[in-house]
């Protein structure tokens, strides 16, 4: 792994509201802290990423799992989803979430990239 | 590029060391430049230094493989520019506990020409805790292919010196410790030649996912041969019961064919044609993986979604 960031960001940290029953969409553009920014992960030959619900953050099992996309990944705008069934899964009450991308870096065909695991967002989920 | 805003260290021989509090995101890869300057704040020449450092749950407590964590440090721009790097990997981090998530940490500076050692910074580690960690749970879970089996079928790496270096191995075995890693070894006599994919020092520490597997010649497997079938079915090797696939475990896999010239896919078609199609009726995707130098470890190295 090399020895730099891959990314240079500070992580959001936000608290979600939400509705039971319904489907839920929350966008998060993510900044370059040296450009301001949005952060292109496109230029990456690989980036996933993914974001799970625990009710304790101790706890082994998850609450949910946020479908997590790109909105645009050229101006790193991330898109977290939950359909109404998952929504509606949820037990009213506090939450904790988190969103984490995997970039890999690889310069050429034939040479290992750089794999690079970075929190992008983090915060409580209030489910009403 | 380092942050122009990285925080200033002083060293020199004088007085007590810096302090700088770590905060970690567990489960994510954490970097810190810190701009290790002299006593007129100057940035410090830091040729001829190496560096160490541990994160422990508090001072004085003991190593053990949960309180006492390695942290790596390079240089990056230069080491004469003064700046150096920590990083606490994500890999690390997951030893970190939820509960009373604090730690701390120091760096040890050791000039080599003299031995001469000294603390160049300490402090707290403050951790983060994490929710998401990439690789945990089942296969459903595993985004990236932490678990893949990886199959590489290849003749020669030009006596090894076209294989994986052995930083390269080991790199790989510290960021997929659970990926299987097979290598199956087209040959006209039925008998694997080791020698002709890696050298003697790497073949002493590469784990095979055949593992201590000894049925097939009463020594564990580190190369199994297959047939250069030629196209032709009679002749094909059976590579999906070869590498003990269990039907219903898995629904992906990554495969690398070599095709850089001593063989090709033509090599062993039918085999090929044999393994795809056991994969389909297995319900099995096969992730097909390419390297054109010969290098049997690099297609397996990264994402493997």
């Amino acid at each position: 792994m090399a020895n730099k960031k891959l990314i240079n960001i500070d992580v959001i940290k936000k608290d979600l509201m939400i509705p039971r029953n319904v489907d839920y969409e929350q966008l998060f553009t993510i900044n370059d802290n040296s450009t301001g920014t949005g952060v292109s992960f496109s230029g990456f030959s690989s980036s996933i990423l993914t974001s799970k619900v625990k009710q304790n953050p101790n706890s082994t099992s998850f609450a949910a799992t946020f479908t997590a996309t790109y909105s645009d990944a050229s101006s790193g705008i991330i898109k977290l989803t939950l359909t109404a069934d998952q929504t509606k899964a949820l037990k009213s009450g506090r939450y904790f979430y988190d969103v984490v991308v995997i970039n890999e870096d690889k310069p050429s065909a034939d040479v290992a990239g750089d794999l690079h695991t970075e929190r992008l967002v983090q915060g409580q989920l209030i489910v009403e | 590029m380092p942050n122009v805003n990285s925080p200033k260290i002083e060293f020199d021989k004088k007085g007590s060391s810096s302090r700088f509090n770590l905060d970690v995101n567990q489960y994510a890869d954490n970097y810190y430049n810190l701009k290790i300057v002299g006593s007129g704040g100057t940035a410090y020449n830091l040729t001829g230094f190496g560096f160490s450092g541990t994160i422990r749950k508090h001072i004085g407590s003991s190593s053990t493989s949960t309180d006492t964590i390695s942290v790596g440090f390079d240089t990056i721009g230069g080491q004469s520019v003064g700046i150096i790097t920590a990083k606490v990997t994500n890999s690390l981090t997951t030893s970190f506990t939820k509960i009373s998530p604090r730690y701390t940490y120091d760096i040890i500076a050791t000039e080599h020409s003299s031995g001469y050692k000294r603390q160049l910074v300490s402090g707290d580690v403050n951790v983060n805790v994490g929710i998401t960690q990439v690789g945990s749970g089942d296969e459903g879970d595993d985004i990236i292919g932490q678990n893949r089996i990886c199959i590489a079928i290849i003749d020669e790496s030009n006596n090894g010196d076209n294989a994986p270096s052995i930083a390269e191995y080991n790199t790989f075995r510290e960021t997929f410790p659970n990926r299987k890693h097979y290598l199956l070894q087209p040959v006209s006599s039925g008998v694997a030649d080791t020698s002709k994919l890696m050298i003697s020092s790497l073949e002493s520490i590469y784990v095979s996912g055949f593992g201590t597997d000894t049925s097939f010649n009463g020594s564990e497997i580190k190369v199994h041969p297959v047939n250069r079938d030629g196209g032709s079915a009679d002749n094909a090797s059976d590579w999906f019961d070869i590498v003990g696939i269990q039907t219903g475990t898995i629904t992906k896999l990554a495969l690398f064919v070599d095709v850089s010239g001593s063989m090709t896919l033509a090599t062993v078609a039918a085999s090929y044609a044999k393994f795809i199609g056991t994969c389909t009726d297995a319900g099995i995707t096969v992730r097909q993986e390419s390297n054109s130098v010969e290098d049997w470890l690099e297609p397996f190295s990264g994402i493997l979604a």
